[in-house]
């Protein structure tokens, strides 16, 4: 593959709710930013990549990409929308990465984002239910959290883990979170906390689940000739997949997560990667719920089958331990559910730059993102690292 | 400046059910389950698809699946007023899982591995729907 690099980076605070921005204002904002660090002019953009996820009830706009193009320099330039749910985000750059990589494309820009017009928590529900089959599924509200409520169960027969541990993948959440100042949820919380909230779909409590956010996250992807050309730092993609499993939630094995162990696996074939546990210094992953971090460290290969919780309470994945996990707080801590995936792709590729503040990981030479979506339909994972490929 | 426009809108669909849940339908009028079996890879699929969605194999139809299986996963939680159960279940026969309810009553007494029966509405009651099973409680 034609060696690509991601240059910059852009993500608007995350908050509740913004009443000041429309959809185009609001992921201007994060496209300024990554057009700022990359040093480049919204007219060197040669083709814009925008993911939405469940945009059209959610926002009650058919379209989001269609309205929001116009101000994010798509003017006579080929513009995509992608929708892999909650991975959205990190398809939208991988689209970019392909359309580099092709050689067709020398600078593409990756955004996503919404301000979330549906008022209240209600259009979200509305919106999931309506991703679900009308004949077999849609009866059964639950929505995301049905599907995660399952699995959290799943998971704990088959491996042992407790809610309590997965109440402190929540502390150890949002104690990083205290360090991104773009994160959403950022005050600390206890074990008792999470346990004594709101039931949802038991085993998942309100403290166990990510909120609802309003932001905007980019990303600007360009060629390892333009980076030599331009002398500007990058975060270089050493490899990357996209992996799709069967629609329907029973169909597939959700404690096997297939996807994203082979998006996980190609990723690091193409990246020379043997042992992630020891050639990754930082991960990036998609945690919507608390105990999701410990099946993928799994899934991911971070550490061995049914160790999940043993590698979180070794402290290996807290912010000083030597594989943090998510030092950014996660989707844990910061869900718009259009960009939740690229900002994943944006923490890993600020982490290899160096550029992540007061949440930088010491010498993070390469990094993981990984996303996930559609209730588990699509897994993407993209490797990162500090030097040319 | 902060303007806020707000907006409704409602739309009434009607829904094509397909040639496979079709004939699903149909067989819980008559209490039963019927799946699909891929030529391909021979796995059985409940509820039934043309396609089979691991090989894109063709399937054949009719494929009876017992009413009983056993719980993969469930969840019990809060729900006007009262609770709901959600189940996923592993009829005997079938390769995949079936989503369903709970039978109202039975929500303490089920646990993954435990063998549970579908409760079937009165036949006269039925009306080719999903719900025509009104849940799933031990054997």
């Amino acid at each position: 593959m034609n060696p690509v690099a991601v240059i910059g980076v852009g993500q608007t605070h995350h908050v509740s709710r913004r009443q000041d921005v429309n959809a185009p204002e609001l992921v201007s904002e994060a496209v300024g930013e990554a057009l700022t660090m990359a040093g480049i002019e919204p007219q060197d953009v040669e083709a814009v990549v925008f993911g939405a996820a469940i945009a059209s009830i959610q926002e009650g706009f058919e379209h989001v990409g269609k309205w929001v193009n116009d101000s994010i320099g798509g003017y006579l330039k080929p513009c995509f929308r992608v929708q892999t749910g909650g991975t959205v985000g990190a398809s939208a750059v991988i689209g970019a990465i392909y359309m580099v990589a092709s050689g067709l494309f020398d600078i593409v820009l990756a955004a996503a984002g919404t301000p979330r017009a549906g008022a209240s928590g209600a259009a979200a529900q509305r919106a999931l239910a309506l991703a679900s089959d009308p004949i077999y599924r849609r009866g059964f509200s639950g929505g995301a959290v049905l599907g995660l409520a399952l699995t959290f169960r799943q998971y704990m027969d088959r491996s042992g883990v407790t809610e309590e541990q997965a109440a402190q993948c929540v502390v150890q959440q949002r104690s990083n979170a205290g360090r991104n100042p773009f994160a959403h949820l950022r005050e600390p919380v206890t074990i008792k906390d999470v346990l004594g909230s709101r039931p949802l779909a038991p085993p998942v409590k309100l403290l166990d689940m990510c909120p609802t956010s309003v932001g905007a996250g980019a990303v600007i992807i360009t060629s390892g000739e333009t980076v030599k050309k331009r002398k500007i730092p990058a975060a270089w993609i050493h490899g990357f997949a996209s992996i799709t499993e069967p629609a329907t939630y029973p169909g597939r094995d959700p404690l096997e997560a297939r996807a994203v162990r082979e998006a996980a696996q190609h990723s690091y074939r193409m990246a020379g990667i043997t042992d992630p546990r020891q050639d990754l210094d930082v991960v990036e992953l998609y945690n919507a719920c608390s105990y999701q971090q410990m099946h993928w460290s799994e899934a991911l290969g971070l550490c061995k089958e049914g160790e999940g919780g043993r590698f979180l309470d070794s402290g290996a994945t807290d912010f000083s331990g030597d594989l943090p996990i998510n030092p950014s707080g996660g989707v844990l801590c910061t869900n718009n559910g259009s960009d939740a995936a690229l900002l994943r792709v944006a923490e890993a590729a600020l982490q290899v730059m160096g550029r992540a503040g007061e949440h930088q990981v010491p010498d993070a030479r390469r990094s993981l993102a990984m996303g996930w979506g559609g209730n588990q339909q699509f897994a993407s994972c993209i490797v990162l690292g500090q030097d040319r490929p | 400046m902060k303007d806020i426009v707000v907006g409704a809108f409602e739309v009434t669909y009607e829904w094509n059910a397909g040639r496979a849940a079709s004939r699903f339908l149909e067989g819980l009028k008559q209490g039963r389950i019927l799946g699909s079996r891929c030529l391909r890879c021979k796995r059985t699929l409940v509820p039934p698809s043309e396609t089979c969605e691991r090989c894109s194999g063709r399937t054949e139809e009719g494929i009876e699946a017992a009413s009983i299986g056993t719980v993969v996963s469930f969840s019990i939680f809060p729900r006007d007023g009262g609770r709901q159960g959600i189940i996923m279940v592993r009829l005997d026969g079938a390769d995949t899982d079936l989503l369903h309810l709970i039978s109202p009553g039975a929500e303490d007494t089920i646990g993954i591995g435990a063998r549970v029966c579908a409760v079937w509405r009165p036949p006269e009651e039925r009306k080719g729907h999903i719900l025509d099973i009104v849940g799933f409680e031990p054997c």
